[in-house]
């Protein structure tokens, strides 16, 4: 017993000493086969249809996010306004108390404190009413008229501030939104920075720097897709890094962290630099 | 009166178009990133569909793994189990699980009987295809169908060649030390078929592959003497490059496969020469009295990296393909020797040994930012990857055999080959065809 044991014990060991080797035994002069493969293009993908019918029942954050992207340029234009009108609705009780269509008279210069103490703009609506009266056909020529002597004053006025926002650096319209935008972009900065897997294995990718655009809208998630400044590059490598910087970007998403308000709406770029990265390592 | 009223109602108008339109005119801010993290790119790997499918996506998962630059993710967490591959995955469910890239396929067999695989890799935050091909062979074939697959992934995400689809030759060593046995053996890259070359009726060294050709070079020691083989692996083909009197070894491959580089010793100096195949013209490019040794092309074939101890001890050299400006590159403390020449060009590895331990390093062409990558009681022997980014290399252990490593140039990864027997002395092939 003990000996068949034993016997077995060493066919066991001289079997898997051997193993290897018994596989394939071959000789000089053996051909060790390379057999050819052939690789076509597969075929192009059929969309999602059959995926968004499946999400639902999972209940899972596919939906919310999907729609919301869609519906995103819409929100951007009007982000709080929506809420603000129904203060118009006190507009219907001057509508009510007939005596309000005072409120045309004082509004030239004086009663503006009466009728409308902290809410001055919802008093304008009131003309909405006169509105149908307007022939904007005829005021913007009016406009236009008195505007020429002083047009260009107008113009400087009305673009003033937007011009210098197209800066580099973030807004310097005023000293507070200043700050709280560096911050923003400094937080952003280092969130980025955790996220952003470059690649430094390859010379060209290693010294390049990657422009990534975007926009966020005002619930925090992106606006489209974000644009890289080497989107359609033919090179390989240039391609991977641009992918993985518009990856970071993607995955930091939504930004709905507080802080990120103040960037709301604004074109976003983000400069990802690999050639100081990869100099690093 | 009224005029300038309705003049103040279109003020307020044309304030309010402006106010919409505020938004999109709001001004570009821009912030600069100058550091990420180098991290292994999560991807999922699910099982293929059909026959084979699953050893199929296993064999792939452990290419990329293996390389260091990827992590693929645990099954288990998978919520959409078997997506098709030509139809649109569900993204968001990848997210969840923190993918950046999804690979799926299916397999099946045509008509002819050749297995087919088709794949596609996604990119999970973008949304869309990155590839999509169909592979096919023999059903037998199907780890290279799988290595292909691997090489295909691995460039569209990184940009770079993979080193999948590829092989190593070794010399599989068996006995006590005193009476060791050393055959040719060959495997693919990732330890599997390994199969014996050699009888072991004559011992094995410096076994090299050619960089564009399944052709292999290696010396054969036998009591008669060493003599050099060339050996076509892929054809059967084999022959000598004749008898050296004296010792011949460390032969290796020019770039384009016609010449070879070896090391003769005759009346005690060993000299380094450069045999034409064609010709069989031999000449000489060393001629010091010291031990000139382990030459190695550049990749366009115009200088060889060699090992020399004409300066006290050995260290790197590098001269013309014609032997001319022959200079020293490598100034560490420490004993450098089988400097190779990377595929890319831009790096020299080599084996250095301080004191009592050994180790695996690279360094600039030109000498410049020496970095050890291994250290060990003895780590020898190193070979590129035909992408110039892994190494392969021999490591011993105290009372141990030589077991065969891989590193990759960072020398963050490394991990032992798929080896189970003593192994040294890799040398890596080029990409299949």
């Amino acid at each position: 017993m003990a000996g068949s044991a034993a016997l077995h014990a060493i066919i066991l060991i001289s079997g898997l000493i051997a193993w290897p080797w018994l596989t394939k035994p071959l000789h000089m002069g053996d051909v060790v086969p390379v057999t050819l493969i052939t690789s076509d293009q597969a075929p192009a993908p059929k969309p999602a249809v059959q995926a968004p019918q499946p999400a639902p029942s999972a209940t899972e954050e596919p939906v919310p996010q999907a729609s919301p992207q869609v519906a995103a340029p819409e929100e951007t234009p009007t982000p709080t306004p929506p809420a603000p009108r129904p203060t118009p609705q006190p507009v219907p009780k001057p509508h009510d108390a007939q005596p309000v269509k005072v409120a045309p008279q004082p509004a030239p210069t004086p009663t503006p404190h009466k009728a409308t103490p902290a809410k001055p703009t919802p008093a304008k609506p009131t003309p909405a009413k006169p509105a149908p009266e307007l022939d904007m056909a005829a005021l913007s020529a009016e406009l236009s008229k008195q505007a020429k002597p002083s047009g260009p004053r107008q113009s400087s006025a009305a673009r003033g501030p937007s011009r210098p926002e197209q800066a580099v650096e973030a807004r310097t319209s005023s000293g507070t939104s200043d700050a709280v935008s560096a911050a923003a972009l400094a937080s952003l900065s280092g969130e980025l920075q955790r996220i952003w897997n470059p690649i430094c294995n390859n010379a060209a990718a290693s010294d390049v720097a990657i422009k990534v655009t975007f926009k966020i809208g005002s619930s925090g998630i992106l606006i489209g897709a974000p644009q890289s400044s080497l989107a359609g590059t033919s090179d390989n490598a240039l391609q991977v890094a641009s992918e993985r910087a518009v990856r970071a970007v993607y995955q930091h998403g939504p930004f709905a962290d507080p802080a990120f308000r103040v960037l709301y709406g604004q074109n976003i770029t983000v400069n990802f630099n690999q050639k100081k990265d990869c100099s690093n390592r | 009166m009224p005029k300038l009223m309705r003049l103040a109602f279109a003020a307020v108008f044309l304030a309010a178009v402006a106010g919409l339109a505020a938004p999109s005119a709001r001004a570009d801010v821009s912030v600069d990133v100058n550091q990420g993290v180098l991290q292994p790119m999560p991807i999922a790997i699910p099982d293929f569909g059909g026959a084979q499918g699953a050893e199929i996506a296993k064999v792939v998962e452990n290419d990329l793994e293996g390389s260091g630059l990827f992590k693929p993710l645990d099954p288990s967490t998978f919520q959409e189990k078997a997506p098709s591959v030509n139809v649109q995955p569900q993204f968001a469910a990848w997210k969840q699980i923190n993918a950046q890239a999804l690979l799926d396929g299916q397999t099946s067999v045509d008509s002819d009987g050749r297995l087919k695989v088709d794949f596609r890799l996604w990119d999970v935050y973008a949304q869309g295809s990155l590839i999509g091909f169909q592979y096919s062979s023999t059903p037998d074939n199907w780890r290279r169908l799988a290595h292909k697959i691997s090489d295909a992934v691995y460039e569209r995400l990184t940009g770079e060649k993979g080193y999948f689809d590829t092989r190593v030759v070794f010399v599989a060593e068996s006995g006590p030390k005193t009476k060791r046995v050393r055959r040719l053996a060959i495997m693919d890259q990732d330890g599997a078929n390994p199969s014996y070359m050699t009888d072991g009726a004559y011992q094995v060294f410096t076994p090299r592959f050619s960089t564009n050709d399944q052709e292999i070079t290696f010396m054969a020691l036998r009591d008669s003497g060493a003599s050099i083989y060339l050996f076509n692996i892929q054809t059967g083909r084999q022959e000598t490059l004749g008898h050296f009197t004296g010792m011949v070894f460390a032969p290796r491959f020019s770039p384009d496969g016609t010449k070879v580089a070896l090391s003769v010793e005759k009346a005690g100096n060993t000299d380094i020469y450069v045999m034409d195949l064609r010709s069989r013209e031999v000449r000489r490019l060393t001629t010091d009295p010291a031990i000139d040794t382990s030459p190695s092309f550049s990749p366009d074939g115009s200088q060889i990296v060699f090992n020399s101890d004409r300066g006290g001890g050995p260290q790197i050299y590098l001269m013309g393909a014609d032997g001319s400006g022959q200079h020293r590159i490598s100034f560490g403390d420490g004993r450098y020797t089988t400097p190779v020449w990377s595929p890319k060009g831009d790096l020299i590895a080599f084996t250095k040994q301080t004191g009592s331990t050994f180790h695996i390093g690279v360094m600039r062409a030109d000498g410049s930012d020496e970095h050890i990558l291994t250290t060990s009681y003895l780590d020898e022997g190193p070979t590129w990857a035909p992408n110039g980014r892994m190494i392969m290399f021999s490591r011993e252990t105290p009372g141990g055999g030589a077991r065969l490593w891989t590193v990759d140039v960072t020398g963050r990864v490394s991990r032992a080959a798929a080896f189970p027997g003593g192994a040294s002395d890799p040398a890596w092939s080029p990409l299949l065809p």
